[in-house]
């Protein structure tokens, strides 16, 4: 057994058959990166791995879904295992939710450098150095049927470095003296380290984010390993950016002082990643005329219209994806206590906000022929926080449209 | 307002009526049809508001008179007099006060409370007709107070929200299933799902290729293998050709080797291993004769040495002595060294002594004061003395170079900045960061203008551009002309073209040329203005570039000034100060170390002050110390020891000088001793030799003991080589013997008893070898040229038998299929390169992300879609629901009313009218809950329910401020008899609220109804005669109940009629025309008053009866009888109930009279206001 100090790259959730969604509109310039920046994301991945010189690539699941991404996936992968192979890197890797064992496209072989961890059960591997044995890697594939626990997981009785490369997520304290020195795990898009000491429990996150909930920098994680102690280190891979930019008004703001705020904010969040395409998410909060011209839309739309101009076309660019007034959490009390049409309708709204399991029948507002139809499901009101979003919604049109002034529904 | 009087000049029927004491509550005038009631009517319409054309009819009177009349108005401002005449076709307004004072024709508004024709004629002067018409209300304010279903404060159109919710909900989901957003992103991803699926066959299709791919590779395999197999036996077959001669050679060798048999073998070797023993037996016994001869030459050498016994005896103690030889003359030399020696010594030691002047013998001891006790006392002084005279060295030295670094720091500090401004080094650098930082703003300002004006290029080209699209092209304008003409020309056929020709699409063909034309017009002024929306948008984008660059070129101007002239391009000043910068930054160490150095001298001085003050004190110490030994004060540490050192020395001169003399007195013995022993060997030996030294006889005696023994050497040399000889002859000859048996051995083992026939064996072996050899020679060959290709059995195979004749066609066969495989490789790689190429394509095939991507897009835009129509759902459902709850409790007071009215007039059947939220129409509810429209009413229902809607509008009105006069004509006709009764009832009660009415019927039960109710009911004079009359109407009872507040839904509905016979207060008066009394009173009709008398009043039945038969007809006679029979059934329990409310309101007598204060209170206010407003 050896102890010498080494550096590995954990990476997951590469979901290359997603491309990004959850933006209405994405311009022409911008197309082909939102086409290509799942795959750029994991070159990067693998470039980071010849880079920092790393002893191997650990992979922990939803790597691809083999069917959906078409050929370009399988194909893609495997030239960049090859290159991993040509260096003597080997890949570690075990499938999660949509890239299972044995989804695999049976007439694409992968190189001899990647080893699959099997479904359900835990298998180890040995990795030397120089006819040594340098670290223990042990990993079990997703398996919804068979869902793999932490006790599966056995430290080395000669103390080897142990990493276990696992699909999913457990509870902090169940990993926490198993003796495994690091717990590479997969399955979520955040970047999340929730065990930290002489055993290490860290998920990567995805390396390009794909949404707008998904924003902030995203990448890989690089391990340095030293007198069996690891050592995380994030290495940014994501080609693209989303980024949530909230701007807060007031009674005496003006369009201009608002765009003076827009620049700004774009100032900043440009310097911030110099080199990276930005998608931004405006959340305009507050109150005023100002406000309420933004939340009626036009001005919104004339708004957004003037950040693309100016901002979106780079390089890098900086695409403004949307703008949203976004409505305050509470109305003042008086409007719910005045007895017009308006306060009955705000009482009304807040009935139903208060009473979850009231049923608010949609269906009398569609078609017969829509009722029973797939566009029914479209249309459906969901519970939970998009119900109450909705209410909210609904709420502020209200108050637009019956508060007496000129109102565009 | 109400009317006290009513004068008709000439109106219709009417001239010079006058209708005078008319009551502020119930007056109901009875005239047969035709009486001219409904004259009277319209002529309170005409004077009110003048006589609109629907009103010419009644002018001029058809009896002659000035056309017009008059009314007096009683007001809470007092009594006035409205005249309006028609004369000339021009109108004529009087208005005048009680006084007689004419007020200004404005001022008639203000009396009708600015209650307009409209709903007048609707509201307050109603006849059978306008009752029916409920639409006529429509757009009035009285329409409002019945329909304007909405909150009191907001003032928002509840139904137009809705409507408006409506409509951006329909365009997103159409409620009726129509085209809308929503289905259209629907269909769109629908399509795009089955664009998406049908790609996803190009990863099924690459699957497939893949695998054949596959397959082909195993087949490449396959074959290749095969190939290389056919490959393989064609180089057998092709060797076996090649090596066919060589292998019929090894077989004829094989053959001949077989022919010589296998014979007896000899052992390898065993012909030379037979010569070699023959040499070797011969060498071995010419030796031993050699050493025989050498034998007896030794013996012969050893008789001629000879040997002197006695001293070969004493040779070991001559040797001993000879070996001290060099001792002796050691001992000699030693003594007489030894004796100068102490000569020397003796002399040195007078010499020191007589220098330290200590004693001149050299005898006495060392002086007490140098004695080694007394150095400890002055070590001590002396150390501390020398350890200050170093630190004050050290101290002094430390000083001069901490100085002189500081110095040279110094030197290159200002050496370097030297040139570079003035000020310290951190002055200069901070300079130095200001001017760097400003060239790199300057550098970045550059930058900035670069893009933008760049971008204002873009921009401008892009204007420009949409410049020339403000003119459409030609073909656009072409295209619309040509739709344009089209339009027309099928406008034309269409409307002027004979209809034989175009049939009976004629006006289609119109139509559809219209629409061509319109189309057209519009599809250009769409695209001009979509095109100058575009324009505009440009130009704002290319002003706003304009202040950037303005904003940008400020700055760099600014910072040109601030930043020194001249010195090359802004980047390599930028890079100059960054290096001056850089520069200083080197010298901050240097700085820090001189400053350090300064401060270190300045430490080391104050150093050495400290070592000279403790050096002076340690002297003093040293002389106290020396001073306490008995030393002169000035004696030195050094001198101290010099004297000491000296002291040592002369005590070893004595000791060496004692030690030298013993040592002569024992080599002397030594000496003697050894002399003596040399004699007495020399005796005993015989070789004295008188005279000679010892040294020489001891040397006389070692030549002879060597002579001696060479010769002892000699011979026992002698004795060991004839030693030698006699063994070196005995190995010879038993060699020899071993080589004998070993012949023999060789011989049997040959099986051969003789050397002859063992050589003729060894012949016949050699030959048997040649062959073997040639045989290897052809193997070797044959197995060169095979190689590795193959075994050689292979080719043993191919070349047996018959087989090696058909070599050749076999060889042709394999060649043929060896092509064959490689046609059939060929034919494989080529379909795979093929599959290469396809799956290359398939996989580079981004179709599959650029749809995927749009369906994200769309996915977003439907749920956003989805999201706004929930919203717009959501607040329509929850609008609905206010809707219900308006409709339901919160119903206009004008309606809420209204149902009460109706209520009590239909007797409880129907208890509710109401307007839905946002219509202008009326819905009633009956006593079991349905909701009725009311078209679908009986007309009497209708025309009850229209009643009932009158009277509330009415009350509303007054409520509002706008009393007026209700007059209305034969409104209760279509009335059945419980519900004409109830009418009566609901009216006088109405009345009694304070509502002036007046109501005309021309049917004599329904003026029997109010003359149950003890109202009296006054008969129109007859209009056919134009002399004119005057009515004077009779006032009933005021009754207690006058005050009541309009309620009267509650007590009318349970109220039974009054059985008692009407008590007519005042009495009737019949007033002779004023210009004509007498004659009036002789030929003028009577205007009776119609008392209103019961008809169970037996005394009066008859007249009353006569005049009924006289102006009725017979069936309304029998109607009427009918009606009594009705009325006698409960009548006597709404007369009980009626007194019972009577009396309760005796008990509430004093609230009016509280009311009527406030309401005087009110006035002053009212006038008060108006008082201080003039």
């Amino acid at each position: 057994m050896s102890n010498w100090p080494f550096r590995f790259v954990h990476a997951g959730d590469f979901h290359l058959e997603r491309l990004p969604h959850d933006v209405a509109e994405v311009p022409d310039h911008m197309r082909e990166l939102f086409i290509e920046s799942a795959y750029l994301a994991a070159e990067r991945v693998f470039e980071t791995t010849l880079a920092e010189e790393a002893e191997l690539l650990v992979l922990c699941g939803d790597i691809l879904h083999p069917q959906q991404t078409g050929p370009r996936g399988p194909l893609f992968l495997i030239e960049q295992f090859e290159r991993l192979a040509e260096r003597g890197i080997p890949v570690y890797w075990a499938g999660g939710r949509v890239d299972p064992t044995d989804a695999w496209p049976s007439m694409l072989d992968l190189p001899d450098n990647v080893h699959v961890f099997p479904k359900g059960h835990v298998e180890e591997f040995v990795h030397e150095r120089d006819g040594s044995p340098l670290v223990r890697v042990m990993g079990a594939g997703h398996d919804p049927g068979r869902p793999v626990r932490p006790t599966d997981f056995e430290p080395d009785p000669a103390g080897l470095f142990t990493i276990a490369v696992v699909h999913g997520a457990t509870d902090a304290k169940a990993l926490q003296s198993r003796g495994i020195h690091y717990w590479a795990l997969g399955g979520r898009h955040g970047r999340k380290t929730p065990l930290r000491g002489a055993e290490t429990a860290h998920y990567p996150g995805t390396p390009q984010g794909r949404c707008p909930t998904e924003s902030g920098v995203h990448g890989c994680t690089l391990v340095r390993v030293e007198s069996n102690q690891a050592r995380a280190t994030m290495v940014p891979t994501d080609a693209m950016r989303f980024i949530d930019a909230k701007i807060t008004i007031d009674e005496q703001t003006d369009q201009e002082e608002l765009e003076d705020s827009f620049r700004r904010e774009m100032t900043s969040a440009t310097e911030a990643a110099p080199q990276t395409d930005l998608l931004i998410s405006w959340t305009v909060s507050g109150e005023g005329p100002l406000h309420r011209q933004l939340r009626r839309g036009s001005l919104s739309a004339e708004m957004l219209e003037w950040l693309r101009a100016e901002f979106g076309f780079g390089p890098p660019a900086a695409w403004s994806i949307s703008l949203k007034a976004e409505p305050p959490e509470s109305l003042p009390t008086e409007y719910y206590e005045q007895e017009t049409i308006l306060g009955d309708f705000l009482r009304s709204v807040r009935q139903s906000q208060m009473n979850e399991d009231e049923l608010l029948e949609l269906d009398s507002y569609m078609a017969e022929k829509h009722v029973a139809g797939t566009l029914a499901s479209d249309m459906a009101l969901p519970d939970g926080p998009p119900r109450d979003n909705v209410l909210r919604e609904a709420a502020m049109l209200g108050l637009d449209l019956l508060s007496g002034e000129e109102a565009t529904i | 307002m109400k009317i006290t009087s009513l004068q008709v000049d000439g109106f219709g029927v009417w001239s010079k009526l006058k209708l005078e004491g008319l009551g502020e509550d119930l007056n109901v005038l009875y005239g047969p049809n035709e009486a001219g009631k409904t004259t009277l009517l319209q002529f309170v319409r005409s004077v009110l508001y003048g006589y609109a054309a629907e009103r010419q009819k009644y002018l001029p009177p058809l009896h002659g008179g000035k056309a017009g009349g008059s009314l007096e108005l009683a007001t809470p401002n007092g009594q006035f007099q409205l005249d309006r005449h028609y004369e000339d076709n021009d109108e004529q307004i009087t208005l005048s006060a009680a006084d007689g004072t004419r007020q200004g024709e404005h001022l008639v508004k203000v009396l009708l409370s600015e209650v307009d024709e409209s709903i007048f004629n609707n509201v307050f002067a109603v006849g059978l007709s306008e009752i029916q018409e409920l639409g006529t209300l429509g757009g009035t304010e009285a329409a409002e107070l019945l329909y304007n279903l909405t909150a009191g404060m907001d003032r928002i159109s509840l139904v137009e929200v809705m409507r408006e919710l409506e409509n951006s909900r329909n365009s997103i989901l159409d409620r009726e299933g129509g085209p809308c957003r929503m289905t259209q992103l629907i269909e769109r991803r629908e399509k795009l799902r089955g664009e998406i699926e049908e790609l996803g066959k190009l990863t099924r299709r690459y699957g497939r290729l893949a695998a054949e791919d596959k397959q082909l590779k195993r087949e490449i395999a396959r074959l290749e293998e095969e190939h290389a197999q056919a490959e393989h036996q064609s180089r057998v077959v092709e060797l076996a050709v090649s090596l066919r001669e060589r292998w019929q050679q090894r077989d004829e060798l094989d053959e001949q080797l077989a022919a010589l048999g296998p014979g007896r073998e000899l052992p390898v070797g065993a012909i030379d291993r037979f010569d070699e023993l023959n040499e070797r037996i011969e060498n071995h016994a010419s030796r031993i004769k050699q050493r025989d001869a050498q034998q007896k030459q030794i013996k012969r050498d050893a008789a001629g040495l000879r040997i002197n016994k006695p001293l070969w005896r004493q040779a070991a103690r001559i040797e001993a002595l000879s070996e001290q030889q060099a001792w002796l003359a050691g001992l000699q030399t030693q003594v007489a060294d030894l004796e100068k020696e102490n000569a020397q010594r003796q002399t040195e030691l007078d010499n020191e002594l007589k220098q330290l002047g200590i004693g001149g013998d050299g005898k006495s001891g060392p002086t007490p004061s140098l004695s080694r006790r007394r150095m400890p006392a002055l070590r001590t002084p002396a150390r501390a003395m020398k350890e200050c005279r170093r630190r004050l060295q050290e101290a002094e030295r430390a000083a001069a170079q901490s100085a002189e670094e500081a110095q040279s720091l110094s030197r290159q500090v200002e050496t370097a900045i030297a040139g570079k401004g003035s000020g310290d080094l951190s002055t200069l650098m901070e300079k130095a960061a200001d001017r760097a930082a400003s060239f790199r703003r300057r550098l970045q300002i550059d930058e900035r203008l670069d893009q933008l004006l760049r971008y204002r290029k873009e921009q401008e080209q892009r204007g420009e551009e949409l410049l020339d699209k403000q003119m459409l092209p030609g073909w656009v304008l072409a295209a619309f002309g040509v739709v344009f003409a089209l339009g027309f020309m099928l406008v034309i056929v269409g409307m002027f073209m004979p209809a034989s020709f175009t049939g009976s699409l004629g006006w289609a063909l119109a139509g559809l040329g219209v629409v061509g034309c319109g189309g057209a017009v519009a599809g250009k002024m769409m695209m001009e203005r979509s095109n100058d929306r575009q324009l505009m948008a440009c130009e704002k984008q290319l002003d706003m570039l304009e202040m950037q660059i303005e904003e940008a070129e400020r700055e760099r101007d600014a910072l040109d000034a601030k930043l020194p002239g001249g010195g090359g391009p802004i980047a390599s000043r930028l890079e100059a100060a960054e290096g001056e910068l850089a520069a200083l930054e080197e010298l901050v160490p240097v700085d820090a170390r001189r400053s350090s150095a300064a401060q270190d001298a300045q430490a080391t001085a104050a150093r050495v002050e400290d070592a000279r003050r403790d050096l002076s004190a340690a002297r003093h110490g040293w002389r106290e110390a020396l001073r306490s030994s008995g030393l002169p004060e000035n004696f030195t540490p050094s001198q101290v020891k010099q004297v000491l050192s000296r002291n040592d020395h002369v005590d070893q001169l004595r000791q060496h000088l004692a030690r030298n003399s013993e040592e002569l007195e024992h080599r002397r013995g030594e000496l003697d001793s050894l002399l003596g022993r040399i004699t007495q060997l020399a005796a005993e030996t015989g070789m004295e030799s008188a005279g000679s030294p010892p040294l020489v006889q001891l040397r006389l005696l070692c030549e002879a003991v060597a002579e001696q023994e060479s010769r002892v050497k000699q011979r026992r040399q002698l004795k060991q080589r004839l030693r030698k000889v006699r063994h070196n002859r005995a190995k010879h000859e038993e060699a020899l013997g071993r080589l004998k048996s070993r012949r023999r051995e060789l011989l049997r083992e040959c099986d051969v008893e003789d050397e002859q026939t063992l050589r003729h064996r060894a012949a016949q072996f050699a030959k048997t070898e040649v062959l073997r050899r040639q045989r290897e020679t052809l193997s070797k060959e044959i197995e060169t040229a095979v190689g590795g290709h193959c075994p050689q059995q292979a080719i043993a195979e191919q070349l047996a038998g018959d087989a090696a004749d058909k070599l050749e066609t076999r060889w042709e066969q394999l060649a043929e299929r060896s092509q064959s495989f490689q046609k059939e490789l060929g034919q494989r790689f080529q379909r795979r390169g093929q599959l290469a190429e396809q799956l290359k394509n398939l996989a580079d095939d981004r179709r599959m992300a650029g749809k995927q991507l749009e369906m994200a897009m769309l996915e977003k835009r439907i749920k956003e879609t989805a999201q706004r129509w929930q919203t717009l759902a959501v607040t329509s459902l929850t609008l609905e629901k206010i809707r219900e709850i308006y409709e339901q409790q919160r119903q206009p007071e004008t309606l809420k009313e209204a149902s009460q009215y109706l209520d009590a007039l239909t007797r409880g059947r129907y208890c509710r009218v109401w307007t839905p939220l946002g219509e202008d129409v009326l819905r009633v509810d009956d006593a079991e809950g349905n909701v009725l429209a009311v078209e679908v009413l009986s007309r009497g229902t209708r025309e009850q329910l229209f009643l009932s809607l009158r009277l509330a509008l009415a009350a509303s009105y007054e409520r509002r401020g706008a009393t007026l006069p209700l007059v209305l004509d034969d409104v209760l006709v279509n009335f059945d008899a419980d519900r004409a009764k109830a009418a009566a009832a609901v009216l006088r009660d109405f009345a009694a609220a304070g509502h002036q009415l007046l109501v005309f019927t021309c049917h004599e039960h329904i003026m029997k109804l109010f003359q149950s109710l003890k109202v009296p009911v006054n008969r129109l004079p007859d209009n056919s005669d134009s002399a004119g009359a005057t009515l004077t109407f009779s006032k009933a009872k005021k009754s207690r109940k006058s005050r009541k507040k309009a309620t009267p839904v509650e007590t009318v509905a349970a109220e039974p009629i009054d059985v008692e016979p009407v008590v007519v207060e005042e009495e009737v008066e019949v007033i002779a025309l004023e210009e004509e009394p007498e004659e009036e009173q002789t030929d003028e009709a009577v205007f009776e008053v119609v008392e209103a008398d019961p008809p169970w009043d037996e005394e009066d039945d008859e007249s009353d009866e006569e005049e009924v038969d006289e102006d009725e007809s017979d069936e309304l006679d029998d109607e009427d009888e009918e009606d009594e029979d009705d009325y006698e059934e409960g009548e006597s329990d709404e007369a009980e109930e009626y007194d019972e409310e009577e009396d309760e309101y005796e008990e509430d007598e004093e609230e009016p009279e509280d009311d009527d204060y406030e309401e005087d209170e009110y006035e002053e206010e009212e006038y008060d206001d108006e008082a201080e407003a003039a």
